[in-house]
């Protein structure tokens, strides 16, 4: 027939953007019935249907035309959507999903005969929310519009072509070095310019919109509320918030688990909710926005908050902090205990959150691409984390500190102010050195002692890690907007760096990997 | 009759699945078509028919925005001659009644080979 090795590239790509269609029309059509919706799951369902048919993957067509039957019925009204024919169908999605990119065989019969038995007798209207209403204001054809404003392009050779930019900002920088003779001026600043747009374009290929993870977002709320009886909203907030494809992908599983954490162990049972004078449907916020070269997310529930003693028990039980320690711990001190690993606090392990991933898993992963992240929580009133991300995983701005002779760099988002210190700002503290700002009493990490170099100390940065406040005294310090980062053989470097960026002079300079000092 | 060149004649092919157009294209260069253009749904290829007057029009049932059905009765408005085969599933034999009443020329299935695909173009082409 075809030659379907050359196709199966573009058949997966295309399949999985209409099963992610048919996620987001269903859960559109469980809240607000509509013929439009109908249509558009109709749609991709026979599409695929017809693609598969030409892949000559057998099961994928079956199934299809199985899901097709049953948008069919209900467009003609001859079939009734219930909230166990939703599920029914979600669940369909989901093995489509693992047949068109799992490559595996699986026994598809007895979804097949499920679907073919929805019928109008089985189906009798219960939902009173199903009303018919046409005129649902404007909905985006996601099908449709987005085909036409994505690109699709090999990340290898997407890769390269970022590299070749850092090596021409690299050589920029060089030019700048030499560039105070008048007659290359005009050429650099034009040369300056185009360079930044040129990065700036490279870079924006690879963005994507955050919204493609929502669909995920979505199914795991109503499954996960359906699961364990809770009535949830979740109100998304994320005006044209476009991430790095790598990024979205390193925070999605993170953001997913906070998700669950809120609705398993933050958002009560909705009687409980009455009984606390609480609307009984609980609201998690998630919202992204961008700061400066940063992207700000957060998730937000107005469950029961995290109990601090019940951490603080735990932390000691489980011999992470001793009794003393616990006893002069603040509770910013406390809340960042749950970033630690093996430190659980559900009262019992449930299938749903606790599965041996625990909020340490969530740190790890997103201070692994360069973020941070903070626990905000009012007990019986709800819990907010926040995430921080770089927008870029590839050109950060950044401090270059100056320490003795050496030079390292800290990437700006860990940067929260710098200070010009005088003679004896640093004070010893129960034998610990420290810096008293805004009543505030800031620990000192010396750099410069921990590397074995002579440092004047005539700044302070002060940093976040891991969301405790710390500060560093340098001799000098730079602001840089176009760092370029090279990763690094990991072998060959100690834990405090994971990679490097080459300076206009041609040296390498290590970048700190803040949360690993 | 003279058979028209194949390279000479402009078929227009529209599906809203990029893989679907991508499979009927490279079956159409593979037998000799050569000048040949896309459309993702009805609303795009009234258009397109409208600027690039092609020979032949394949054309796909369920699309967004404006289905196969609606789309090839825009055309026939547009030139009564005009050459449309449609590209279905086994299931669609009604439309595919209606499409053929409306003035389709033929139609092919979908899985469609090579061998079938040629046959009905080549067919269609030679009408007069």
């Amino acid at each position: 027939m075809i030659d379907t090795n050359k196709y199966k590239e573009m058949f997966v790509q295309e399949a999985n953007e209409h099963i992610n269609n048919l996620n987001t029309s269903l859960l559109e059509l469980e809240k607000n019935y509509s013929q439009k919706y109908i249509d558009s799951l109709f749609r991709s369902a026979h599409t695929l249907k017809g693609m598969a048919a030409m892949m000559e993957y057998e099961n994928i067509r079956i199934l299809c035309k199985s899901i097709e039957d049953v948008f069919d019925g209900l467009r003609s009204n001859n079939i009734t959507l219930t909230k166990d024919l939703a599920t029914l169908l979600f669940n369909c999605f989901d093995l489509l999903y693992r047949l068109v990119n799992d490559n595996i065989e699986i026994d598809i019969t007895p979804f097949v005969n499920s679907l073919q038995h929805v019928d109008k007798n089985k189906n009798i209207i219960t939902d009173t929310n199903i009303v018919k209403h046409e005129n649902v204001s404007a909905v985006k054809d996601i099908t449709h519009t987005e085909k036409n404003n994505t690109i699709r392009i090999n990340l290898q050779d997407l890769d390269l072509l970022i590299n070749l930019v850092g090596e021409l900002v690299i050589e920029k920088n060089r030019l700048a070095m030499i560039r105070k003779q008048d007659d290359i001026s005009n050429i650099f600043m034009s040369l300056e310019r185009l360079i930044s747009d040129l990065q700036y374009q490279t870079m924006k290929i690879r963005l994507v919109p955050i919204d493609t993870i929502f669909g995920r977002f979505n199914r795991a709320v109503r499954d996960l509320a359906a699961k364990l009886n809770k009535d949830v909203e979740l109100i998304i907030n994320a005006p044209n918030i476009q991430l790095d494809i790598s990024l979205l992908d390193a925070i999605t599983e993170p953001l997913l688990h906070i998700i669950r954490n809120a609705i398993d162990h933050g958002i009560e049972l909705p009687e409980e909710r009455e009984k606390l004078g609480k609307p009984r449907t609980g609201k998690l916020k998630f919202s992204a926005h961008r700061i400066g070269d940063s992207i700000l997310i957060e998730v937000e529930d107005d469950g029961k908050g995290i109990n601090l003693k019940n951490i603080l028990a735990k932390a000691i039980e489980k011999k992470i902090i001793t009794e003393e320690e616990a006893a002069s711990m603040s509770d910013d001190d406390i809340i960042r205990l749950i970033g630690t690993p093996g430190l659980s606090t559900a009262e019992k392990i449930t299938d749903v959150s606790g599965r041996g991933v625990g909020m340490d898993v969530v740190f790890n992963q997103v201070e692994h691409v360069g973020g941070n992240v903070t626990i905000n929580t009012i007990e019986g009133q709800g819990t907010k984390i926040s995430i921080r991300v770089p927008l870029s995983i590839s050109i950060i701005s950044g401090l270059i500190i100056y320490i003795g002779k050496e030079r390292y760099i800290i990437p700006a988002l860990n940067v929260i102010t710098t200070f010009r210190l005088n003679k004896n700002d640093i004070k010893s503290l129960h034998g610990k050195d420290v810096f008293v700002f805004d009543k505030k009493i800031i620990p000192i990490f010396d750099l410069a002692k921990r590397f074995n170099i002579e440092c004047d100390k005539r700044y302070l940065v002060i940093i976040n890690r891991s969301g405790s406040i710390l500060g560093i005294p340098v001799d000098f310090y730079e602001y840089r907007d176009d760092i370029v980062i090279k990763t690094i053989d990991n072998n060959t470097l100690t834990n405090e760096f994971r990679s490097a960026t080459i300076m206009a002079d041609g040296n390498a300079i290590l970048i700190l990997d803040i949360n690993n000092l | 009759m003279m058979m028209q060149n194949r390279e000479n004649v402009k078929i227009l092919i529209v599906d809203d699945a990029l893989f679907m157009r991508a499979v009927l294209k490279d079956i159409l260069v593979s037998i000799g078509y050569t000048k040949l253009f896309e459309a993702q749904d009805g609303l795009v290829a009234v258009e397109k028919f409208k600027t690039i007057n092609p020979d032949l029009v394949t054309m796909d049932i369920n699309m967004p925005n404006m289905n196969g059905l609606q789309a090839l009765k825009a055309i026939m408005n547009i030139n009564r001659k005009a050459k449309v085969i449609m590209v279905t599933s086994v299931e669609q034999r009604y439309t595919v009644q209606e499409a053929l009443k409306l003035g389709a020329k033929d139609y092919i299935v979908k899985p469609f080979e090579r061998s079938m695909v040629g046959m009905v173009i080549d067919r269609v082409i030679r009408m007069s």
